[in-house]
């Protein structure tokens, strides 16, 4: 009896002995109620301030920091993957964000216009009301610059008001009217075989130039025309031959030119018995265009051979001469969106449905702006050539027509060949490779051939012939000349190309690009712009060091305007700039250029603290990011304590500390230019939240049935937690410990052949690997990673 | 052969060509329908003032059926007043129990003002009682207010069909592919009554219309040969009510590209309704035959029917329910070049039966294989689900869904099984075990030495006692 009663007490003791050492071992979990993304860590504080801010810009409750207008997954083509990747891999789904935004991504995706050229735009290509203006309804290009930003050099023909009919004559068996409510109108009965249908204005002027329109001001013509070929029908052949923008020039006299849609619109369409389309011509890629002065304009409708047409319920919203405000932006972006869409949610029949589209979007990246050679040049673009204004006499001199921009800065100007164009044409490729893989592995055919517009006119359709090997060599090549050198050259007619890649020995940075009339080397000390390429992986270890000494103040480049602490002023973000710009604007800009006060010009916008943590971790480690981190930390208390709420968060704490001098304006598209982005249009602030899953956690899905994280824990804390994660439509929590990941609360079926892999920096010494307790020998070692990979389940990994 | 035997050859010819034909002859001359139904009625409707001088009252009659048509099944228009062949009509027609013969034959109307159908024109209009058709399922009815007056009807009275009415009509048959003829029949009297408020009932149960199936003549297509283009629904509108009082909506389906160039209005009615409004321009857009014939041979038209569901029917299901004017009261167009080519607009007319209430919550389907003029095709079905608190239509039932829960209390507030609470209470739970077992490990211990002791004294005991 006092044996069995002894055994007892050692078996007591023995059980509360060892769950005293697994609670050791495994520190306990947080529990969490509640249906969005949520944090919780050793450091409570710092938990708080990444939910608080999460919450805010998430944007779907009394708390959010912009009104309903500016909701996440309403972002337009230019964001779309800063979008993606802030709302793809958590539980947004359903209504716990107020509307589905796995559903919102995915028919933006789906259903966003792609031109010949298989270039992505910006937002959907649709019909404009009668009486819309120029810059409005942006579609395959950016609102501005347009006609009302020519300085009058541009005319636009917008059949708004009767006596604009007098400019306009038909032919014979031609009617013509503008009727009143924003559109004219046409009929056509042509009087004999052959005859086309015409619609001329003889006599175009311009504000500026009364002898006509310089063709500068008007590489792009877009037009809103539609009718209907009386003699066809559904299914039947028309007697159109095609429809034309045609012209006159100062240099031809009397010789009209013509531009048929099939050859010149960046979307020709196939003619059926009935015409309506929004138009884009690329008039500068005639030869009677480009650098001419036109006389006359109008439009041709012409017969097939032999047939008499009749063309009724004709209808013009408009003709519009105007800048190429077409950017490389929305297509990479659309390709990154569609990569983390098809990661995140492993969904095969959409990728299968997409591909074609992805390979056409790759087309345009590697054809008509012919990456294929390497590095990717925008000045298939008209006026994308790095030309911003220039003083001479104490005077400034705009240069209209020049510098447009391409990429998150409209006001700047972009070169030809473009840094951050490069930096996202790189990413595009890999994941461009890795969906072609994924395909192959989902066992997706690829029997469709895709071809797009040869960016030369008339010129035969091009073909993908992509494969992931070709696709990676590429991204391989596309790398290595962008740490090439910068190197400046005067081309045969005077003006400057760049030669080399994107690396500027000068500054131990990367520039922008090369400004086409002087030569001169962009390099304002664009922070986003370098740790973007950073954490992409782009540059040298000895470049991605010099870049990051640079940001953090431990490198000082000379003629800087910002260095040392100062680059992080604004506490919330690096500056975006670290010298002063005073000329290097498009003519249009007409703000301050003073130093910051713009958040263009050595302001901050705080979703660049993404690349900015993410290159401190691959540089300088995890604790350092992290300390960064906390960083943002504090100036976030400051603000929560400042008690804005809602749309006035960050307004209630910085008009404290803006005393009129506009270095603590916030900017606020249409209501303020300023020097920082935080909240209204800039959705892209909710990026700072997926450092913590992209950054410290190393999560990456790229490969078909698997996640992946890896695990950056900084020394700072003891364990990290990322509670109602998504993948392949389960929800599950993350937990990432020293040495350990912790997979929970799966909920939701797990669709066959899920895979998880975990990594951990391969300890010192000896080690072993355990698999929910239990001892494992199936791991592997790569690149000093030990790799895990099991089931996707609730599981538990320890390394150490 | 001689010319007599040929002449007699060729008369055995007729003879026998005209024994073959005979019975076919007889057949066609049958004038009696193949087969009889009873004629129901489904609303009286409208008691309005009518005419220039608002001399007359105005109010209509539906049949369940098409009762009222031509032999090409036209319509008959005023001939059921003036033509011969319908006048016989009158007799069936009473109000206040006097047939319309006997009120048009045996009342002095010249004291009657006829604005509207001056007796010039022959006085066949000139009478107190006008019917006129302009479709085969409804009479309008015309009432010279003076007659009401005269008569004592003004207020209260009744307006009933009379046992034996007949008419000869034409229906489709089974699989519309031609026609029948069929004779209408009315067993017993059926009475309308208006109250003083113009409310109008009716002592015999109404039933609901139900169109023949039109017969759509629509050309052999080799649809295989089509190569049709995938496209995606884009957006739905919101359910817009553009004249709140007759409860008139719209909504607008957008796809990912044009779906048609040109305006089609009325697409999804039937072809001879496109046909008679279309060529004249009287819908707003000039169709031509060939254009409209195309529609149908592309089955363009059962693209919009059979294709798209609204709360589980179908376009054609809701126009089934409705009892009247199916056509014009739910129907879809081509939103082309007046609006948006990639559109498709839903028009729901005053009192449609389908009438969406924006306040409720709706289902839209799209269905594998909707076709459009521009031969785009939906290559998977693809459902939007209309959220009335937000008054949005999404591809997730987002109104089905439980409120989701949001927990942003602060981790340092306590919540559950908060980390370092739990480290705190787990730490002391090793330490007050480590305590309980140090004791029971020394009380163990000290038992041990003691029972040692004891053990030891006892032997000692027995030793010192042995």
């Amino acid at each position: 009896m006092k044996n069995r009663m002894l055994k007892i007490f050692s078996a007591a003791l023995g059980l509360m002995l060892g769950a005293a050492v697994l609670s050791g071992c495994g520190l306990p979990v947080y529990d969490h109620e509640g249906d969005a993304v949520h944090y919780a860590s050793s450091d409570a504080g710092f938990a708080d301030f990444l939910n608080d801010f999460t919450r805010r810009n998430l944007r779907y409750d009394e708390e959010s920091i912009s009104d309903p207008a500016n909701a996440l997954g309403t972002g337009t083509g230019f964001a779309k993957n800063w979008e993606t990747m802030s709302l793809i891999w958590h539980n947004s789904t359903g209504n716990v964000l107020g509307n589905d935004k796995q559903e919102a991504i995915r028919n933006f995706l789906r259903t966003i216009t792609q031109d010949g050229y298989g270039m992505i735009y910006n937002t959907h290509n649709i019909f404009m009301a009668g009486t819309s203006n120029p810059g409005e309804g942006v579609s395959q290009g950016w609102p501005f610059p347009n006609a009302s930003n020519s300085n009058g050099h541009a005319a636009t023909y917008e059949f708004n008001y009767a006596a604009e009919a007098n400019n306009w004559s038909v032919g014979s068996g031609g009617s013509f009217s503008v009727l009143g409510n924003g559109y004219a109108a046409f009929s056509y009965n042509a009087p004999q075989a052959d005859a086309a249908f015409r619609l001329v204005n003889e006599n175009v002027t311009t504000g500026a130039d009364p002898d006509g329109m310089d063709a500068k001001h008007a590489p792009i013509v877009e037009v809103e025309l539609s009718y209907t070929d009386v003699n066809s029908a559904i299914g039947s052949e028309t007697d159109v031959a095609d429809v034309s923008l045609i012209w006159k020039t100062e240099a031809g006299g009397d010789t009209w030119y013509s531009a048929p849609q099939s050859v010149y619109a960046t979307t020709p369409e196939q003619l059926t018995y009935s015409f309506a389309s929004r138009m884009f011509f690329a008039m500068y890629l005639h030869e009677n265009w480009e650098g001419q002065v036109i006389t006359a304009l109008g439009i041709e409708i012409t017969p097939k051979s032999g047939e008499t047409l009749q063309l009724t319920d004709g209808k013009i919203n408009y003709i519009r001469p105007g800048y190429d405000t077409r950017q490389s932006n929305a297509t990479y972006q659309f390709l990154l969106a569609l990569g983390n869409y098809i990661a995140y949610t492993n969904d095969t029949g959409f990728l299968e449905e997409m591909l074609p589209k992805a390979r056409r979007a790759t087309m345009f990246l590697t054809h008509a702006l012919q990456g294929e050679e390497g590095l990717l040049d925008i000045s298939f673009f008209y006026g994308h050539n790095g030309i911003g204004n220039t003083a001479e006499d104490g005077s400034l001199i705009r240069h209209t027509g020049d510098g447009l921009g391409n990429g998150y800065w409209d006001i700047l100007p972009s070169a030809a060949k473009d840094l951050e164009a490069n930096s996202y044409f790189y990413q595009a490729l890999g994941v461009m490779a890795d969906l072609e893989r994924r395909a192959a592995e989902a066992g997706i055919g690829t029997d469709e051939t895709v071809s797009v517009k040869n960016r030369a006119p008339k010129g035969s359709a091009v073909t993908y012939t992509y494969t992931p090997e070709t696709l990676d060599a590429l991204q391989a090549e596309v790398k290595t000349n962008m740490e090439k050198d910068i190197v400046p050259v005067k081309a045969a007619d005077g003006m400057y190309v760049n030669e080399g890649g994107f690396w500027n020995p000068a500054t131990g940075r990367f520039a922008r690009g090369v400004r086409a009339d002087t030569g001169a080397i962009l390099d304002y000390g664009y922070i986003y712009l370098n740790e973007e390429a950073v954490a992409a992986g782009i540059g040298t270890d000895a470049q991605r060091s010099s870049i990051m000494d640079w940001v953090s103040g431990e490198r000082t480049v000379e003629g800087d305007t910002s260095t040392g602490e100062d680059i992080y002023f604004y506490r919330f973000a690096p500056r975006s700039s670290t010298m002063q710009n005073s000329l290097d604007y498009i003519w249009t800009y007409d703000e301050t250029t003073t130093w910051s006060r713009s958040v263009q010009n050595g302001g901050a916008v705080i979703c660049w603290s993404y690349y900015d943590l993410l290159s401190r971790l691959s540089v300088y480690g995890a604790d350092n990011a992290f300390e960064r981190f906390k960083g943002i930390q504090s100036w976030y208390e400051d603000v929560l304590a400042a008690g804005g709420k809602g749309t006035n968060f960050y307004n209630d704490y910085y008009m404290y500390l803006e005393t009129g001098s506009g270095i603590y304006q916030l900017q606020q598209s249409g209501a303020q230019n300023g020097a920082m982005g935080l909240d209204t249009e800039f959705l892209e602030s909710i990026m700072l939240h997926s450092a913590v899953p992209f950054g410290f956690f190393g999560m990456d899905a790229t490969e078909y049935n698997t996640i992946a994280f890896t695990n950056n824990l900084p020394s700072q804390l003891s364990w990290w937690q990322i509670d109602n994660m998504l993948y392949d439509g389960v929800r599950y929590t993350v937990r990432m410990e020293k040495n350990a990941f912790i997979i929970r609360n799966t909920e939701g079926d797990v669709p066959e052949g899920s895979q998880l892999t975990l990594r951990f920096a391969e300890p010192e010494g000896g080690y072993s690997v355990t698999v929910n307790g239990n001892k494992s020998s199936s791991y592997t070692v790569q690149n000093g990673y030990v790799c895990v990979t099991i089931p996707f389940a609730d599981t538990e990994v320890r390394v150490g | 052969m001689n010319k007599a035997k040929r002449l007699f050859v060729l008369l055995i010819c007729f003879a026998m060509l005209a024994g073959a034909l005979f019975p076919a002859a007889v057949f066609a001359a049958e004038k009696d329908p193949v087969r009889t139904e009873e004629i129901g009625f489904t609303l009286m409707e409208n008691w309005a003032d009518g005419g220039d001088a608002q001399e007359l009252k105005v109010f209509y009659l539906y049949f369940s059926r098409d009762v009222l048509m031509q032999e090409d099944g036209s319509s008959i228009g005023y001939w059921i007043a003036d033509n011969a062949g319908f006048t016989y009509l009158q007799q069936f027609f009473a109000i206040n129990g006097r047939t319309m013969q006997d009120i048009n034959e045996n009342t002095d109307t010249s004291g009657y003002a006829f604005s509207t159908f001056p007796s010039s024109l022959g006085g066949v209009y000139a009478v107190p009682v006008i019917f006129y058709s302009d479709s085969p399922s409804h009479i309008q009815i015309r009432i010279h207010e003076q007659y009401l007056k005269d008569s004592g009807a003004d207020d209260v009275f009744t307006f009933s069909v009379l046992e034996g009415l007949y008419t000869d009509a034409r229906t489709t048959n089974e699989d519309a592919s031609g026609y029948i003829p069929v004779r209408y029949e009315l067993s017993e009297t059926v009475t309308f009554t208006k109250d003083a408020e113009n409310e109008w009932t009716c002592d015999h149960e109404l039933v609901k219309y139900e169109a023949p199936e039109e017969i759509i003549e629509r050309a052999d297509i080799d649809f295989s040969a089509i190569e049709y283009e995938t496209i995606f629904v884009n957006s739905i509108s919101d359910i817009i009510v553009y004249d709140a009082a007759s409860q008139s909506e719209y909504m607008v389906l957008y796809f990912d590209r044009a779906v048609s160039n040109q305006y089609i209005p009325y697409a999804s009615a039937g072809k001879k309704f496109l046909s008679s409004n279309g060529a004249n321009g009287a819908l707003g857009v000039t169709l031509t035959q060939a254009q409209i014939d195309s529609l149908y041979d592309y089955r363009l038209d059962l693209s919009l029917n059979d294709h798209i569901k609204i709360d589980g029917k179908t376009i054609r299901e809701m126009k089934e329910q409705e009892p009247i004017n199916a056509d014009q009261r739910l129907y879809l167009c081509w939103s082309g070049n007046s609006s948006d080519p990639r559109s498709v607009t839903f028009y729901f007319a005053g009192g449609s039966e389908s009438w969406l209430d924006p306040s409720e919550r709706h289902t839209l389907e799209v269905l594998e294989g909707f076709t459009t003029p521009l031969f785009g095709r939906v290559g998977a079905s693809q459902t939007y689900y209309f959220d009335p608190d937000t008054r949005v239509w999404s591809e997730t039932d987002l109104a089905s869904l439980a409120d989701p829960v949001y927990d942003w209390a602060p981790q340092s507030a306590p919540n559950g099984m908060e980390g370092w609470a739990i480290a705190v209470i787990a730490a002391a739970a090793v330490v007050v075990a480590a305590g309980v077992a140090a004791g029971i490990a020394v009380f163990a211990v000290k038992k041990r030495r003691v029972r040692r002791a004891a053990d030891a004294a006892e032997k000692t005991d027995g030793e010192e006692k042995g």
